[in-house]
């Protein structure tokens, strides 16, 4: 149960209240119990003073007669009583008697009086052979009468006479200082007149009244005065500590308490909190949130920006500035969220730069990368501000346009590939020109199942724009869903796929390489196809997506088992040798010759060429030298494949350890033609047969072709004219 | 010389000294004697017996007082503890076995020569001890009652009287031919008349006459007549007994002694020059 700070103020100011009220009625009734108390004790305490009263009246009383009764003087008035008057009034007066002490007077022996007019009759006294004091009552007054015998010196056993004190009680029993607890009455005894009482008797017989104590009558409404006086002092009291402890220490906490939930909502003040409290406590509490919020926001705004700084990071392309994929991904859940509330046109366009693979492979990463920049900041030029640009892979940009008609993405997406097209690579080393390819799709509607197929719509387009027929720009337009080649691209994934996993789908066809002088078939180029649908894919389809997505090693292998098989099956005739093309990934790979090893038992029968393309050789030129020297100790041969469709020298042609070199088919055509071209390409062909390397000319396909390239010296013809690739059935013995 | 050395105390001092250090001290039980004195009184004395070689010192306390007073009570004290044979009777005054001073406003009905009877019993008490040396002692006004006592005496025993610091009487404004006529005439009515160092001494007529009759002069008479030696030993700075009082005593043929000084010997730092000088005339008495 949560109570508030109010509240709980109120509970215990009510509390205490209430704990005040138990107390005062429990104290006052205590006060009335302790009046009783008093009361009873003040009783008692009157009957003790009054016993003690007596006991020392006649313990003082006793000491005084017998003084009186030594007294020499009273001994001379026993020799002599001619003048006892005179003593009875002078002298006596001299002992500085009280003046309770109603008369002092002497007798003889015998008992009587020296005095002649005796007003108190002392005489019964003397009766008394004990000399105990006793009370006698005469004339309506109590008198205490005590008396002592007067020895005479020099006979023990004689008595000269006797000494008696007549005392009046009541004012006898009154000390000095007055009696404290009781309060004697007018008549001290209720005795008869003639009464006697002997002394031990006589605390017995005082009347009196306990006295009415003051103390006592005033003390309850003194402290019935005073609680109502400390319960209204408390009230107040408790209404300042209320509204004090409200004003001072519960309002600056609900100030803390709103502050912090404003910091939780997002709606405090920065800087904290600006009234300073009273109380010093709080007030360093105060000061203590507000420099801890302050140190708070410093890191918040750190960790803003560093978050900024991470969503940057996470969201952008180092390399190029543009967003990345992570970014695509969000902006597109973002704008499919937003379709389904507002929908709005939506248009997509993908770049992509072709064969960047060999541009990074022969100029290396950090031309690639310079290429990639360059591209990235020609497009940014093109785009308005606010319009968001994407490097979706390694050399594949995107761009999303909301709420943009289909004419504008399109006039946009043909800006940049101009731009790109003007735009000079060549200070970069790039001597060819950077091509790229443009898919622009639009969504009209913009409806949220319309824009799901966006992205595979502007892809389809790029992959239009990819083939070399087609221009580099392709706008989305629904019949090239019909297309073969646009089918064959997004099914060509799967059956890649396929092939490495399984070996599935691969079609092997082998295209004659024949000797040109006899035309004898040297040995089979292996091709490999990949059959969809019962038809078969051309490499450029189904290569494209294993050139992208890295799997050229993998695909190899998967050639490599189809080749192992034909070979088993004796698709080959014995004595023709096989050509077997390897990607540069598989050239660097580390398990090369591994893989290599089972087609080693067949190389007794069949010579076996491995293609690899120049630019594979450059990429990696050492690693890939020192694989394919130990390649050729193991019997393999080396073919250099496509030599001058790349960017490679002869330089490093020289350091290469190749058996064969397959001129590519641009080449051929060009040192067929008289030209200054022709003539020198065919010097070249010179050149290189000079080492002794074995050279192919590809793209024979004509007489004249196969004429030309004899008469140069080509070794080996490849094309049309000599044979078209074609699968190969088991040969029949 | 030997008048004028004893006067000056040197040699009281010398023989005192050297028979305390040759006999040494001794104290010796007090004795409460009860004497009937006749007609129904008795008197009270304290009796320390001391040694029998030397004098018995009767002390006569001053007039009204009681052995209790403090000087008497010391010089008592100290004379027992020398062992000195000591009489210190309580004159009744008229009181069976008085004990304490009797004020001056008291009624008096004894008379100076009933005083003078009742010391005379204590000698005879002496007497019949078997002392044989009786010395009187008086202090203030009991040394003339010793002196007149000496004169009056015809018992050998008594050899000698030593008043201390022996008080002059003041002039009295009494009528004396009235109170002589009244206490002839056998007044009792009680009178209130100065009677020597009481202001207001209360008594019948004889009572009262019977002490102012004896005045300085009759003092003085009672000295020349003394058949014994009278010493007088006397405070130097006692104001009340002044140089023209001792000239008289020492022409009256008592040994003045002085204590330098010494006022009335109540200072103890007097008491033993005082001891000194009685111890001496014991003595030289014995």
């Amino acid at each position: 149960m949560r109570m508030s700070l109010s509240g709980l103020i109120t509970l215990i100011v009510v509390a205490g209240v209430v704990l005040f009220a138990a107390l005062g009625g429990y104290t006052y009734f205590q006060v009335r119990s302790l009046n009783v108390h008093m009361n009873e004790e003040y009783a008692a305490a009157a009957q003790q003073e009054i016993a003690q009263s007596v006991a020392r009246v006649l313990s003082e009383e006793r000491k005084r007669v017998q003084t009186i009764a030594a007294w020499d003087e009273a001994r001379q008035q026993l020799g002599t009583s001619d003048y006892y008057d005179y003593w009875r009034t002078q002298r006596v007066s001299t002992l500085e008697l009280p003046d309770y002490v109603v008369g002092v007077e002497l007798y003889e022996r015998g008992g009587n009086a020296l005095a002649v007019d005796v007003d108190i009759p002392f005489t019964p006294t003397l009766r008394n052979r004990d000399q105990r004091p006793i009370l006698v009552r005469e004339r309506g007054r109590d008198y205490l009468l005590l008396s002592r015998a007067i020895a005479h010196p020099a006979e023990p056993d004689a008595t000269l006479g006797f000494a008696v004190l007549a005392l009046d009680l009541a004012e006898a029993l009154v000390p000095p200082g007055g009696l404290r607890y009781a309060a004697l009455d007018s008549r001290v005894t209720t005795l008869p007149e003639k009464a006697r009482v002997a002394s031990s008797e006589i605390a017995n017989k005082v009347r009196y009244q306990v006295q009415r104590n003051d103390q006592i009558d005033q003390f309850q409404p003194l402290v019935e005065v005073a609680f109502v006086n400390v319960v209204a002092a408390m009230i107040i009291l408790l209404l300042i500590i209320y509204f004090g402890i409200t004003k001072l220490i519960g309002r600056p906490l609900r100030q803390l308490s709103g502050h912090i939930d404003g910091l939780r909502n997002e709606q405090s003040q920065s800087g904290g909190i600006g009234t300073p409290f009273v109380i010093g406590e709080l007030e360093k509490v105060r000061r203590s949130f507000n420099e801890y919020q302050s140190r708070l926001e410093v890191v918040h705004r750190g960790l803003n920006r560093k978050n900024r700084r991470l969503w940057k990071l996470a969201h952008h392309d180092p390399l190029t500035g543009c967003l990345n994929r992570r970014a695509f991904e969000d902006d597109w859940k973002h704008i499919l969220e937003l379709a389904s509330k507002s929908p709005a046109g939506v248009s997509l366009i993908l770049l992509d730069c072709n064969h960047f693979k060999a541009i990074n492979d022969t100029y290396g990463h950090n031309v690639g990368d310079e290429v990639l920049k360059g591209i990235a900041s020609t497009v940014r030029k093109n785009l308005q501000r606010g319009d968001r640009l994407y490097r979706i892979s390694s050399d594949e940009f995107a761009v999303i346009f909301v709420d943009v008609v289909r004419d504008q993405a399109s006039d946009i997406a043909k800006m940049c590939l101009s731009s790109i097209q003007q735009h000079g690579f060549t200070h970069l080393g790039v001597r060819e020109p950077v091509r790229i390819s443009i898919g622009v799709a639009h969504s009209m509607s913009g409806e949220p199942a319309d824009l799901k197929g966006l992205y595979r719509r502007a892809n389809v387009a790029m992959f239009r724009a990819k083939r070399p027929t087609e221009p580099p720009l392709a706008i989305y337009t629904p019949d090239m869903e019909g297309s073969g080649a646009v089918a064959l691209s997004s099914r060509a994934v799967s059956a890649v796929d396929e092939a490495i996993a399984h070996g599935q789908n691969i079609c092997m066809n082998y295209q004659p390489v024949r000797r040109l002088s006899d035309r004898v078939l040297a040995y089979h180029e292996a091709l490999v196809r990949l059959r969809v649908d019962d038809r078969l894919v051309a490499p450029e389809e189904f290569f494209l997506q294993v050139e992208s997505r890295h799997l050229d090693a993998e695909f190899d292998n998967a050639v490599f088992a189809a080749l192992l098989r034909d070979l088993e099956r004796g698709l080959i005739p014995e004595g023709q040798g096989l050509s077997i093309n390897m990607s540069g990934a598989s050239v660097v790979a580390s398990d090369l010759e591994e893989r290599l090893e089972p087609f080693r038992r067949y190389l007794p029968r069949h010579s076996l060429l491995l293609e690899v393309t120049e630019t594979t050789l450059i990429s990696q030129l050492q690693l890939a030298s020192e694989k394919l020297s130990r390649l050729r100790g193991r019997g393999f041969q080396i073919a250099l494949d496509d030599f001058g469709s790349g960017y490679s020298s002869l330089r490093y042609l020289a350091d290469m350890p190749v058996d064969v070199v397959k001129f590519d088919i641009s080449l051929v055509h060009a040192m067929c033609e008289d030209t200054a071209r022709g003539r020198m390409l065919q010097k070249l062909v010179g050149l290189l047969k000079e080492p002794g390397y074995k050279l192919v000319a590809e793209g024979v396909e004509s007489d004249a072709i196969a004429a030309v390239t004899q008469q140069l010296g080509f070794d080996f013809g490849q094309g049309y004219l000599l044979g078209r690739p074609q699968e190969l059935e088991p040969v029949t013995a | 010389m030997i008048k004028r050395l004893f006067a000056t105390g040197k040699i009281a001092a010398l023989l005192a000294l050297s028979c305390l250090l040759v006999q040494g001290a001794g104290a010796s039980l007090a004795q409460t004697v009860l004497l009937n004195l006749g007609d129904g009184v008795h008197g009270r004395a304290q009796y320390h017996a001391g040694r029998s070689d030397r004098p018995v010192v009767l002390f006569v306390h001053d007039f009204l007082a009681a052995p209790s007073a403090p000087v008497v009570d010391a010089l008592a004290r100290r004379l027992d503890r020398d062992g000195v044979a000591l009489l210190v009777p309580t004159l009744s005054l008229g009181i069976v076995a008085r004990r304490d001073p009797l004020a001056c406003e008291a009624i008096h009905t004894h008379i100076f020569e009933q005083d003078l009877v009742e010391l005379r019993q204590w000698v005879d008490w002496l007497l019949g001890k078997g002392r044989t040396r009786i010395v009187l002692v008086g202090l203030r006004y009991g040394g003339w009652q010793a002196v007149a006592l000496a004169g009056q005496l015809l018992s050998p025993a008594v050899q000698a009287v030593i008043m201390i610091s022996p008080q002059t009487p003041p002039p009295s404004d009494a009528d004396l031919p009235a109170l002589r006529s009244a206490a002839a005439a056998g007044a009792r009515d009680l009178m209130r008349q100065p009677v020597w160092h009481c202001p207001s001494y209360v008594g019948p007529a004889d009572s009262i006459y019977s002490y102012v009759n004896w005045d300085a002069a009759k003092l003085m008479q009672a000295v020349k007549r003394s058949t014994v030696a009278v010493r007088a030993i006397v405070g130097g700075r006692d104001k009340r007994l002044d140089a023209g009082w001792r000239t008289r005593l020492d022409e009256a043929g008592a040994l003045v002694q002085l204590v330098p000084d010494a006022t009335s010997f109540r200072d103890p730092r007097h008491l033993g020059s005082l001891l000194e000088l009685i111890v001496a005339s014991l003595i030289i008495e014995g």
